[in-house]
């Protein structure tokens, strides 16, 4: 390395998601006599697609330090594909440029003569790299379930739409898996009968989402009613402190409210750290008519009726989430845009959930369950999601969605906050179901005629076309 | 928008110069709805076809028209631009350097004492796309270019403004 300290080279030990990287200097094994780094950015012509930036190094190796999997190697616990890393130049004595941040691809080693002559080629690419990358997204609104998470308060995710049939916790352990009683008999019937009870195709959709959901509908036996259900094995136990919430959301299409007399979606909770209990959001048909009910069973209980439901319980999707939480002592049902508070029969001591059931006559969607502080998810939360959930992100503006894409692919926003234009055109609905977030992206800087590009700090960048064009 | 100034000279060669291909008859789809056609026949029979396409998730069905329209107005006539332009900062002051690195990306470049016979377009580009090439005896930047879209080669716009600009006027409007 003869650059005279003007170039610095280093790769961080934490995970590449660590919102503090661990910096590790490789400066002094940078082999630019043999190959020069090479960065790369952006595109060749205004009608193509922005491809990710890359730099490329040699690494000298006769140490075996940076030979992966050599278990002797002080690096051997973090070096690898995916760490990030940051090349620095300075480029006079008070001006040092970050030249580029990405995150290192599958390093290829070469062994001239056996510790003299090893070297490894690193190749990187930067943040629309790593996003290209990136898991695909299950569905625009899981994107946004699972994009608008704060402080880890997802506990379990079913999507349960029709995409392989899954019925899978995206978050936590807990699959569903479907099951079919007789309510009243108390009866079970085959595995054939429960299996048939669960549909996969020619369920509706939710207007904002871009996969079909399952459909849930009775059994073969009259009185039976299809449900899908977390395996006990599975059950795990989550207290809650004092503080938090447990709060169940998600979205049902009735098809006919007279079959469910019981619960329609359910969080299982213990109270008072004993026994078992649950908060069941239910159709039920009294003397008000059909409504919404939130049922609290177990050491504490409570009740709260909505209004909502009664006119048109069926054929449409209902928004729904059910609250329940100790110091503060919540207890709410959500319907849609509105709120109901209730009260409970004593104060909760201690909560905990562990898992969920859901049984109406129809179609269930985007059931999630999130414990933690009351801030964390909220009915405002709530409400944004339904926003998506109704419409899909349409109406956007591109620099809206790229920085909702983003967001949703996980890149804090200290990295775009600040660098995204508002953009000119009004997109359509995202379809973001199996697309990765770099080509999602490239759908709305496609769609502007904008540039999207990441600078040497790692920060990206979208210009929309009143600043390509300089208006 | 205002222009890097780049000297002529700090220019590396060789240079290579190859205008921008003719876009003469683009296809634009609106996903799931309208697509925009626009044809620059006197294009097509010089220059030989360009027709791109483009897939826009857009929510204005005027769009498509709106881009194809837009790229037979400013782009059916090849523009003269160099596609790379490189530049060896080994050779420059540490002012020059940090004013070709203050270079980025969708910024307009102005080339300044180019020869003469330099045609307009050549000397004033958008960059696109940006390279660096660093080592103990090598300093390169490179550029990728895009030319400028205005009325004149050398200056973008002037875009059409609603508090200035008339309907009947020369002002371009942009997509």
């Amino acid at each position: 390395m003869t650059w005279d300290g003007r170039l610095k080279f280093y790769v961080s030990s934490a995970d590449p998601d660590a919102v503090t990287p661990v910096w590790v200097e490789f400066t002094a094994r940078v082999m630019d006599q043999l190959s020069p780094l090479e960065t790369r950015f952006g595109r060749t012509t205004e009608l193509d697609d922005t491809e990710p930036g890359t730099l490329q190094l040699i690494l000298n190796n006769a140490d075996d330090a940076l030979t992966f999997g050599n278990t002797s190697s002080p690096y051997t616990s973090w070096w690898g594909p995916g760490r990030k890393c940051w090349l620095t130049e300075r480029v006079t004595s008070a001006v040092t440029q970050d030249r580029f941040t990405g995150y290192i691809q599958m390093p290829e080693e070469f062994v001239a003569t056996e510790g003299i002559e090893q070297r490894v080629m690193v190749t990187a690419v930067d943040r629309l790299g790593r996003l290209d990358q990136a898991r695909p997204f299950i569905s625009t609104v899981a994107a946004h379930v699972l994009g608008s998470v704060r402080n880890a308060s997802l506990l379990y995710y079913w999507p349960l739409l029709d995409q392989a049939g899954d019925l899978v916790d995206v978050v936590g352990t807990v699959p569903l898996t479907p099951s079919i009683s007789g309510r009243a008999a108390g009866t079970t019937s085959s595995a054939a009968d429960q299996l048939a009870a669960v549909l996969y195709q020619g369920a509706p959709t939710l207007p904002g989402d871009d996969v079909p959901s399952v459909r849930l509908v009775p059994g073969v036996v009259a009185g039976q009613v299809a449900a899908i259900t977390s395996a006990s094995a599975n059950i795990v136990l989550h207290s809650l402190s004092s503080g938090q919430v447990a709060t169940l959301a998600g979205y049902l299409n009735l098809e006919s409210y007279g079959i469910v007399t019981g619960n329609a979606l359910r969080m299982n909770l213990q109270s008072n750290g004993t026994g078992s209990g649950a908060a069941d959001i239910a159709i039920v048909s009294d003397s008000i008519g059909q409504h919404f009910r939130l049922n609290l069973s177990g050491t504490v209980t409570g009740t709260i009726d909505s209004p909502d439901g009664s006119a048109n319980a069926t054929g449409r999707w209902y928004a729904l989430g059910a609250r329940v939480g100790f110091g503060p002592d919540v207890f709410e049902l959500w319907v849609d845009t509105n709120v109901y508070p209730g009260t409970m029969s004593a104060s909760p001591t201690g909560l905990g959930t562990f898992g969920a059931l859901v049984s109406p006559f129809g179609s269930a969607a985007h059931m999630q369950v999130y414990t933690a502080a009351a801030t964390d998810f909220t009915n405002a939360d709530f409400l944004a999601q339904r926003t998506v959930a109704l419409y899909g992100l349409g109406r956007q503006t591109t620099g809206q969605r790229v920085a909702s894409i983003l967001g949703y692919a996980g890149v804090p926003s200290a990295e775009y906050a600040t660098t995204v234009d508002t953009g000119t055109a009004v997109m359509q609905p995202a379809t973001l179901a199996g697309q990765d977030p770099l080509t999602a992206l490239q759908d709305a800087v496609r769609t502007e005629q904008g540039l999207i590009y990441v600078d040497g700090s790692g920060n990206t960048h979208f210009a929309d076309r009143r600043t390509l064009y300089g208006i | 928008m205002t222009a890097t100034q780049i000297p002529y000279a700090w220019i590396a060669t060789p240079l290579t110069r190859r205008p921008a291909p003719a876009v003469n008859a683009p296809v634009v789809s609106q996903t799931g709805g309208a697509v925009g056609y626009s044809t620059s026949v006197a294009s097509i029979t010089r220059y030989g076809l360009g027709a791109p396409s483009i897939q826009l998730e857009t929510a204005c069905t005027a769009d498509p028209a709106n881009l194809a329209t837009f790229l037979t107005t400013y782009q059916a006539t090849p523009r003269p631009r160099q596609p790379v332009m490189q530049l060896n900062l080994i050779a420059r002051s540490d002012a020059e350097c940090l004013r070709i690195l203050a270079v980025g990306f969708a910024q307009w470049v102005q080339i300044t004492g180019a020869p003469t016979r330099w045609p307009p377009g050549a000397t004033n580009f958008i960059v696109q796309g940006i390279r660096h090439v660093m080592a103990t005896d090598q300093r390169i930047v490179e550029w990728q270019t895009t030319a400028l879209i205005g009325t004149s080669p050398t200056a973008p716009g002037p875009w059409f403004r609603w508090d200035s600009s008339s309907w009947d006027g020369t002002d371009i409007r942009p997509f």
